[in-house]
């Protein structure tokens, strides 16, 4: 089961995550905030995570994002970035930092799923090419 | 009149009278009960609201009636007249007047919100007015740049002024700042240090942010008296903060500063003396600051002749709190739920059925 983590401030919107894919194949991890999830990136190695860019703390999710990619060990962990905004300035900071996708808020839960599958099915073809 | 409905009648601040085909008061609110000995009565017997209780009377159904009428020599009330809810009687609703300004009725409005209200429009359009003008003189120009300050403090009173949540990274955000005060070649030399590309975003309001910078910038190179002076500003992430330091090199008496700092409209004419130059722009700086959750504290040394000026902002976006969810990404799963249960189930059966197959 590969693994997926979850890295967002708000409790709630992790739950909702947490419910839109209890049913996938995926074994969740959480973090409510950068630092702790760029920890957890790096000892859990995740397929995939979930990554809220608007946090408290001393890291981001563009901060946890560029070091996720700059670094060699996590730099294949597919990254989807979650924000509430959806201005260019964002959009590009958010593809300067690596990021694979983009989701805004208020996403939408099958198109959360589906831009998972997306990402996961096109890393699979990658590594059984 | 049932209780509950009187319950409602009693929540109101119009006064609400019911009476009878006859005229006679079977009903009234708590209202309308504390005015009997006041308007109330007086209106009561007036020709014109007796005429359309009458008309209301004679015909349950009726087309409301609408009056205004004098409550003294000054006022008027508004008062509708229609079929009760039983639909015989006649009710009579006179409605309580709007809170108004001229009659110092205030409550629930802050003198903030009062100021920028009354003020913020008319000194923005003369501001604009001055700014248009072709030439101003150099006391044009000071009082020009002093009520742009004041509209900004107008502007930042009460707590829910800022609601920016722009990315800024501290380095452009500073670098432009020092670019806006390198117009004048008179002025000290700014000279930056700890500033790189790891250095953590703030989140707020990039205009006010700026004009925080600018107007502590600004002080603190308006306070070195000589050319070629140099204000250093350093930055370094203590745990959850960005700690800015402005050290301004040159000379400044910090029994003007103990004495005016953070005391707003404190200042005296810009005069060129280095001891003169505190005014609205830090109060203003340091009310940005602490609108983005953050601090600010001044530091004299008078030995080494020194004044620094220290900023914390807390890195990363604000804090939600436990219970706040954004009703739009509730409204946007509530409206895929469907959708959502309808692929769980599909993925079930596709699970199921290679076990009735092997059945």
């Amino acid at each position: 089961m590969r693994k997926l983590l979850v890295v967002e401030d708000q409790a709630d919107i992790r739950s909702l995550i947490r419910a839109t894919l209890e049913f996938e194949e995926f074994e969740l991890h959480e973090a409510e905030d950068g630092a702790t999830g760029l920890h957890k990136a790096r000892a859990l190695r995740p397929a995939l995570m979930l990554l809220d860019v608007m946090m408290p703390g001393e890291l981001d999710g563009i901060q946890v994002c560029e070091r996720i990619k700059a670094d060699k060990a996590t730099a294949a962990i597919k990254v989807i970035l979650l924000t509430a905004r959806g201005q260019k300035t964002d959009l590009a900071a958010g593809k300067a930092a690596g990021c694979d996708a983009y989701l805004i808020k208020p996403f939408s839960p099958l198109q959360l799923i589906e831009t998972i599958e997306q990402l996961l099915s096109d890393d699979s073809a990658v590594t059984n090419s | 009149m049932t209780t509950a409905r009187g319950t409602l009648f009693d929540a109101l601040n119009d006064r609400i009278l019911i009476l009878n085909r006859a005229g006679k008061v079977v009903y009234f609110n708590a209202a309308a009960r504390g005015d009997f000995d006041g308007t109330l009565s007086a209106l009561l017997v007036h020709p014109d609201l007796r005429a359309a209780i009458t008309r209301v009377a004679a015909q349950p159904g009726a087309p409301m009636q609408r009056l205004k009428l004098p409550r003294d020599k000054d006022t008027e009330v508004n008062i509708s007249v229609t079929t009760a809810p039983n639909g015989t009687d006649v009710a009579v609703v006179v409605h309580a007047a709007a809170p108004d300004i001229a009659d110092g009725a205030i409550e629930g409005r802050t003198v903030a919100e009062v100021m920028r209200q009354h003020l913020h429009a008319p000194l923005s359009a003369f501001v604009k007015e001055l700014t248009a003008a072709s030439a101003l003189s150099t006391q044009g120009q000071a009082v020009l740049e002093r009520l742009e300050k004041v509209m900004d403090l107008i502007a930042l009173f009460g707590s829910d002024a800022l609601t920016g949540d722009e990315r800024l990274l501290p380095t452009p955000l500073v670098e432009a700042v020092c670019a806006e005060c390198a117009n004048d070649p008179t002025r000290s030399r700014v000279v930056l240090s700890g500033f790189d590309d790891t250095l953590p975003p703030v989140y707020g309001a990039g205009r006010w942010l700026k004009r925080a910078l600018r107007e502590i910038l600004d002080n603190a190179m308006g306070a070195s008296p000589r050319q070629g002076a140099t204000v250093e500003i350093r930055a370094q992430q203590s745990g959850e903060f960005l700690t800015l330091r402005v050290l301004n090199h040159g000379v400044m008496s910090a029994a003007s500063w103990s004495k005016s700092k953070f005391v707003p409209f404190s200042a005296a004419a810009r005069t060129g003396s280095a001891a003169t130059h505190v005014g609205i722009g830090l109060p203003l700086a340091q009310r940005i600051v602490e609108l983005h959750g953050g601090s600010m504290k001044v530091r004299t040394d008078e030995a080494e002749g020194t004044t620094e000026v220290t900023v914390q902002l807390p890195t990363g976006a604000p804090r939600f709190s436990a219970t706040q969810l954004d009703a739009a990404q509730v409204q946007r799963y509530a409206e895929d739920l469907a959708r959502l249960m309808a692929r769980r189930k599909s993925k079930r059966s596709e699970t199921a059925e290679p076990v009735r197959g092997e059945a």
